[in-house]
């Protein structure tokens, strides 16, 4: 049902034409649009019931996120109702909690998670940014890569150290911060793929205390099961992806005509198609298992199955996009064309939260966890 | 780096030279724009490094004989030289006028073209593009339909060209067109040189998908040319044709710019970001980049046996192909390893002007992602790699 809705919404209101236009705007952002999702209620489905939520079922999420996939939809619906809201119905605690996420449901609030730093790569470890207690206060000082829509968020979720040293995993602690808060300054990008990401300077932020959210020092744990549900979501988008690419070059192949056939006609063509074909249902697959690791496992289990799952479909995913632009030939290399535009959506989907060669690396890193 | 056997002492001599002369030559925001990988340079700045390079003693056009304004290089010296360019971050050699005409019409063209054509070349005052795909022609160019329909001793053009590269800073395009029908589609197909600024003749731009404006398609509407403006036979020039296609994917191995672009790759990857540990530190990335670098000494190996070993032969069909296909490959895959390379800020879309020309560390931001957008065009373009690969089953295998 999910997915005929959004469908439906998507083809009508987020037709390709319109998605360039929107992308190519100052915000790069759509009120009426984002308006319009809230009142769809796709905002209330990633946080449980509790919270006024459908149920936080990640199947129904994933669902939504697929469909995002295939009409390479641009918004901060990830940034903010999934990674946002995950992380506070996770960590923060009432009554601020069910506000916020109220806030975010009903669309007024955009949360963005201000986690990475320039040397972090993808370690949340790393970490230099700090916090430190003073009075009622926090004082919070560093700077944030990857931000993203922060040119729309309202608050931000900062990742700071409290104690310890800059690679230690204990020692971090998330804040809540509203970004007219003093001393917080932005610098706005576009991104590649036409949605937009801030590098966020902390310069002497003075945060309320009640804008700890979760536990002081110990903010990591929790914040990765936030996250390991955040990149089930991206797996399922990036299998939407897949399933919209492999589309397009299934029919630019049955009607492109060359050498008197049409080149779907060749046996090479055919055997690039199959292999295609089999990468998406790998893909697939791989989506479900990490749905099912964020609904039914805990801890080191479902750690490895959602990088397993991170890492086999960022793989693939590029791979499938890469081969569906060589497969329409210079075709494929045109900005009118769609199917360019989706090789730089899964660039950017990969890359969040984690490329596959670092999952990969986790995943090893897991596993020997896992047997000692 | 894996070191390449050294040439003579003579020709290491030259490529002393060579260095020398384009490091204290080339223009720093020429060179700039080259080591960003920016492969459309404009009108300008091509022109202005093609007449330093003539000064030079016809350096501009490295495969010319002295007749013409050449330095009459053997295939070695030319070999290094294009190599040096590459190394140097100097701008590609203008394929289409010094690499493509001149060498056509020193085989097929007249005296009276020879004179005309090649001094403008030589001195960058004529922009030559080429015209040979067509929208329902590509892979299948033999079947291109641009009709040049003989009246007189004039030509009449109806038609188009699609994907061609520079005719928006271009005077001239030369090309295939349709002048008649044969029992084969590669009979019937002329050699024509055409002055763009003539009348009938639109050219509408056609971007690329991360944003460039590289490629154009040309429409000719009763377009006259003069018969005098044919190269070689009429209806016999599917013959050049070949002969030309075959200079165009020498080129396209580019191995030395891969070189150059793996070097900025491993000083990115070796460089020490304040609290971070090295990219080439990280297993994985390691081994990838060391895989890349051990695939392009495979490759330049073949290349140096391929074009300067004498006892391979001369018609280089397959062997041409073979270059373009593992070229372009590896190519790609060093560009999409370099776009990893500064996780979060490869994602950010910098216009060009605004690129942080500090590129030793991971995180100059986001061109290096948009050239990796940009570069998937090389599997493609000059011949796609899967019709590169007919070639070589056919050439090479007999199959």
């Amino acid at each position: 049902m999910i997915e005929r809705a959004a469908s439906r919404f998507l083809q009508n209101r987020y037709p390709f034409e319109v998605r360039q236009k929107l992308i190519n705007t100052n915000s790069g952002f759509c009120h009426d649009q984002w308006r319009e999702t809230a009142d769809l209620g796709w905002m209330h489905l990633p946080v449980s019931e509790h919270f006024d939520g459908h149920d936080g079922d990640a199947d129904f999420v994933a669902v939504l996120m697929r469909e995002f996939g295939r009409h390479n939809y641009q918004s901060p619906y990830f940034t903010s109702a999934v990674v946002g809201a995950k992380v506070l119905e996770v960590m923060a605690e009432e009554p601020a909690r069910t506000d916020m996420l109220h806030q975010i449901a009903e669309g007024p609030a955009i949360v963005s998670a201000a986690i990475y730093e320039k040397q972090s790569r993808y370690d949340l470890c790393n970490t230099i940014t700090s916090a430190k207690e003073s009075g009622n206060r926090y004082t919070l000082q560093g700077s944030k890569v990857g931000v993203q829509y922060g040119n729309i968020a309202t608050h931000l979720l900062i990742l700071a150290r409290t104690s310890g040293n800059q690679l230690d995993c204990e020692g971090l602690s998330i804040f809540l911060v509203p970004i007219d808060c003093e001393g917080i300054s932005f610098d706005h990008h576009r991104t590649h793929d036409g949605g937009r990401v801030s590098i966020v300077h902390l310069n002497k932020v003075a945060a309320e205390r009640d804008s700890l959210i979760g536990p002081k020092n110990l903010a990591l744990p929790k914040l990765q099961e936030s996250l390991n549900f955040a990149i089930a979501m991206l797996c399922a988008e990036m299998t939407g992806v897949m399933d919209s690419t492999f589309n397009m070059v299934l029919e630019f192949v049955r009607t492109r005509t060359q050498f008197g056939s049409s080149i779907g006609s060749f046996q090479s063509i055919q055997h690039r198609l199959v292999d295609m074909y089999m990468r998406c249902e790998m893909a697939a697959s791989m989506s479900s298992e990490a749905t099912r690791a964020v609904n039914d496992l805990t801890g080191l289990e479902q750690d490895r199955l959602v990088s397993a799952a991170k890492a086999e479909i960022g793989r693939l995913a590029i791979l499938n996009a890469e081969e569906a632009i060589q497969l329409h030939g210079a075709m494929g290399m045109m900005d009118e064309m769609p199917v360019g535009h989706y090789l730089k959506r899964v660039f950017a989907l990969n890359s969040l939260y984690g490329d596959a060669e670092h999952h990969q690396a986790r995943y090893r890193k897991l596993n020997q966890d896992w047997q000692t | 780096m894996l070191n390449s056997p050294p040439f003579s002492s003579e020709l290491e001599e030259f490529r002393g030279t060579v260095r020398t002369f384009i490091r204290e030559n080339l223009p720093d925001n020429i060179r700039k724009m080259v080591a960003v990988e920016q492969m459309d340079l404009p009108r300008e700045a091509q022109a202005r490094w093609h007449r330093i390079l003539r000064d030079r003693g016809g350096w501009c056009c490295p495969s010319w004989p002295s007749q013409y304004g050449g330095p009459q290089w053997n295939d070695a010296q030319q070999y290094i030289f294009e190599q040096e360019l590459a190394l140097n971050d100097a701008p590609r050699l203008m394929i289409y006028g010094v690499g493509m005409l001149g060498p056509t019409l020193f085989k097929y063209g007249s005296e009276s073209q020879k004179q005309t054509i090649l001094p403008d070349i030589l001195d960058a005052n004529t922009f030559w593009c080429q015209g040979f795909s067509e929208p329902n022609s590509g892979s299948d160019l033999a079947s291109l339909k641009c009709e040049a329909q003989r009246v007189g001793d004039e030509y009449v053009i109806n038609g188009s060209k699609i994907w061609t590269s520079e005719a928006h800073i271009a005077d001239w395009i030369f090309g295939l067109f349709r002048t008649g029908k044969g029992a084969r589609k590669q009979q019937g197909i002329t050699f024509l040189m055409i002055d763009l600024s003539g009348s009938g003749i639109t050219i509408d731009p056609l971007l690329l998908f991360e944003g460039t404006h590289e490629v154009n398609q040309v429409y000719f509407e009763d377009v006259r040319v003069p018969v005098a403006n044919r190269v070689g036979v009429e209806d016999d020039g599917w013959e050049i044709g070949k002969y030309l296609l075959g200079l165009e994917r020498f080129g396209t191995a580019e191995v030395s710019r891969t070189k150059a672009s793996l070097e900025r790759l491993r000083r990115i990857a070796h460089s020490e970001v304040p609290g971070g540990s090295r990219l080439i530190d990280d297993a994985s990335f390691a081994e990838q980049f060391d895989r890349l670098e051990i695939s392009l000494h495979a490759l330049e190996m073949t290349e140096r046996r391929f074009l300067l070993d004498e006892n391979t032969s001369k018609s280089l069909g397959a062997e041409a192909s073979m270059l373009k296909v593992r070229g372009t490959e590896i190519q790609c895959d060093v560009f999409r390893l370099t776009a990893r390379a500064g996780a979060h800020l490869s994602q950010i879309d910098l216009p060009r002007d605004q690129i942080d020309s500090d590129l030793n560390t991971p995180y100059s931001l986001g061109h290096t992602a948009r050239n990796y957008f940009n570069y998937r065009k090389t599997p493609i373009y000059s011949g796609s790699n899967e019709i590169q690969r007919n070639i070589v089953a056919k050439a090479a295998l007999g199959l």
